[in-house]
């Protein structure tokens, strides 16, 4: 298994105590294509962050392909955020004084690859995401299909065991939407991508092999979608 | 490194007013540290009237009178030098190289018409280098001039200037006679006129002085030149014994006193080079200060800048940016601010002490009774410039740092949640 999480639990602790996570339990192999949906305050976007080690839990065991995610340092935290894992954000979170290619470059250059090797590997990735003439162009030049293929080649350039997607279509309109679905789905086929997307619309979920359902902090019903006829009314691929 | 400046240099482009005026604090704070300094230094060679290079090692012994009956000696009786003095007092001591005395005595220099009182010094050729006499033409009395008894004259180029009447190239007297009383003296060299001093001082051998003064006049002082007395205790000894052995040679009481005076340029150096030290300790601290106002105002600003950044640093955190390279990002950013204006700052410094050196440190200033320098050679040398260098970096790096800690330990999740 590439990820397996036992009784994982997080509770936030405020002024409220909120017991956000309730004893997840939950594996993911290799080259897997799923879905984690749930409505908002369903726990899911704490679960990403635990899965991508931006935050930790309270108890329980989280591995990445056998490694055991507890107790991290800041900077071994770095050091496995940037070789294990690529980032896909809703509001793709692009450094906006840099131009597409230097996006692209940041993961290598916290990996220390040297300047000409991380720009040859950035043009690369962008060419392969249609984006050749875009390269030399700021986040604010383009369209948010373009920011989010940028978004995706940063994400894909470090060569991840795991892509986690955070409602990438959520600042898309449907036809972007589904181009950047349909992105996501070719790198699981072709490249054998290991991809979670986290989203709260059925019609992103529709597009992922295996749909997990959260709600209140516990893992309920785990579909299995390889039709993709989950959800009836997406199934002709309008996902809004 | 280089991607590092990279960085740093796409960020400053992107806030240039932000950048222009916190590096105006810095900048200006390093103005007025270099002009402090230069100003002062001014100040201490005109105090020390750049006695850097002159003999330093030099007692110089003065006589005064008993302060009690003694052996038949009756109170307040002068005491008087003569050459058996000079001789007693260089086999006093095998620390004492030489010692030479001085024979004043005042007479009218004349040249034709021209005539002027002035005060005639019979010397010996180190006095120059002990007085620190600037020739300004010629030469100063020599070891021949010594030997040969020659009737020779140093003067001062106001006393030269008179002489010649309304020829103001005084340098023309030089090979000409003057009268010294009635007896002719050839001009050999013109030294710069003593600014505290009211009247005029010449020059010629001590030996041509004793020949004139064959009366048996006394001597004005006896200059010692010694070695090997390194601390203030070991000179107060030394200047103890001397006096006690002055007062028995004299026929005094060994414990008066006040039979003979010693002036120990040496001590006196060391106690001025201290107060020297003290008051460039002072101009540091001073200057330091008004840094300090620009380190605030970078370090504010550097923490507006985290803040408005925390987004940004929450994105390469979860690109895999550890704590460590954006603490590194935010000093060295600081560094390069602080260091760029700080260089400027000092430049424009060094400059305002070149332009207060060519006005103020040029032109004596007349105070009343006399004219005198205040400033002299304004400005920092090479090791200031150095040192203010190194306290830039490390304003840069203190400045730097609080903000720098602030951004680094943030969590990437609470800094992608940040507004942008």
């Amino acid at each position: 298994m590439l990820i397996e999480l036992k009784d994982v639990n997080k509770t936030y602790f405020g002024a409220q105590p909120l017991h956000v996570l309730k004893g997840i339990n939950l594996d993911i192999d290799r080259g897997e294509f799923v879905s984690i949906m749930g409505a908002s305050g369903s726990g899911k976007s704490t679960l990403l962050n635990i899965l991508g080690i931006l935050d930790n839990y309270d108890s329980g065991e989280y591995r990445i392909d056998g490694k055991l995610i507890w107790d991290l340092s800041e900077a071994k935290a770095a050091e496995y955020r940037n070789k294990m894992i690529g980032f896909i954000f809703q509001s793709y979170n692009l450094i906006g004084f840099k131009t597409a290619v230097e996006n692209v470059e940041l993961p290598l250059f916290y990996q220390g690859v040297n300047r000409h090797k991380r720009h040859e590997m950035a043009m690369e990735y962008l060419d392969r995401l249609g984006l050749k003439d875009w390269v030399g162009h700021y986040p604010n030049e383009m369209s948010g299909g373009q920011k989010q293929r940028v978004a995706i080649a940063r994400a894909l350039i470090t060569k991840p065991d795991i892509i986690l997607a955070d409602e990438p279509t959520g600042a898309l309109d449907s036809k972007t939407s589904v181009e950047i679905m349909e992105l996501l789905k070719e790198l699981n086929e072709r490249d054998k991508l290991t991809i979670i997307v986290v989203t709260h619309e059925s019609g992103v979920a529709n597009y992922t092999n295996k749909i997990i359902h959260i709600k209140d902090g516990v893992i309920g019903e785990i579909e299995e979608n390889r039709l993709h006829d989950s959800v009836t009314f997406s199934s002709d691929g309008a996902l809004k | 490194m280089k991607d590092l400046f990279t960085e740093i240099w796409s960020t400053l482009r992107q806030n240039k007013l932000r950048t222009t005026l916190t590096g105006l604090a810095v900048s200006w704070g390093i103005i007025i540290i270099i002009v402090l300094l230069g100003t002062g230094n001014g100040l201490m060679n005109a105090l020390m009237n750049n006695s850097s290079d002159s003999i330093q090692n030099i007692m110089v012994v003065y006589p005064g009178s008993t302060s009690k009956a003694y052996n038949g000696m009756k109170e307040d009786t002068m005491i008087r030098f003569n050459d058996r003095d000079i001789a007693f007092s260089e086999q006093f001591s095998e620390k004492i190289d030489r010692a030479y005395g001085s024979l004043d005595f005042s007479d009218t220099l004349s040249l034709g018409r021209e005539a002027l009182f002035s005060s005639i010094m019979g010397v010996d050729p180190q006095l120059k280098n002990v007085w620190n006499l600037n020739l300004v033409s010629g030469r100063f009395i020599n070891r021949s001039d010594l030997k040969d008894k020659s009737k020779h004259i140093v003067i001062d180029d106001n006393a030269a200037t008179q002489l010649l009447g309304d020829d103001k190239e005084y340098s023309k007297i030089l090979g000409r006679h003057i009268n010294v009383g009635n007896i002719p003296f050839k001009v050999v060299g013109i030294v710069e006129a003593e600014e505290q001093s009211w009247g005029h001082n010449s020059y010629i051998p001590y030996s041509t002085a004793r020949l004139m003064r064959s009366d048996g006049a006394w001597l004005s002082r006896i200059t010692m030149e010694f070695h090997g007395l390194e601390t203030k205790e070991a000179n107060e000894k030394f200047e103890k014994s001397y006096k006690r052995a002055m007062s028995t040679f004299h026929g005094a009481d060994p414990e008066d006193t006040r039979t003979t005076f010693v002036s120990n340029y040496y001590i006196n150096n060391q106690q001025l080079s201290k107060a020297i030290r003290i008051m460039r300790l002072a101009l540091w601290i001073l200057g330091f200060l008004t840094l300090l106002s620009g380190i605030v105002g970078v370090s504010n600003i550097m923490l507006i800048t985290v803040k408005e950044r925390i987004h940004e640093f929450g994105i390469r955190k979860a690109l895999g940016a550890t704590p460590w390279s954006i603490l590194k990002l935010i000093v060295v950013e600081s560094i390069v601010i602080t260091a760029f204006f700080g260089y400027i700052g000092m430049v424009i410094g060094m400059g305002a002490d070149f332009f207060l050196d060519k006005t103020l440190g040029s032109h004596p200033m007349d105070i009343g009774i006399m004219q005198m320098y205040i400033f002299k050679n304004i400005g920092v040398g090479f090791d200031v410039a150095l040192e203010a260098t190194a306290l830039l970096i490390v304003a840069g790096t203190v400045a730097g740092i609080i903000p720098a800690w602030k951004g680094a330990k943030v969590r990437p999740i609470e800094a992608l949640r940040a507004d942008k």
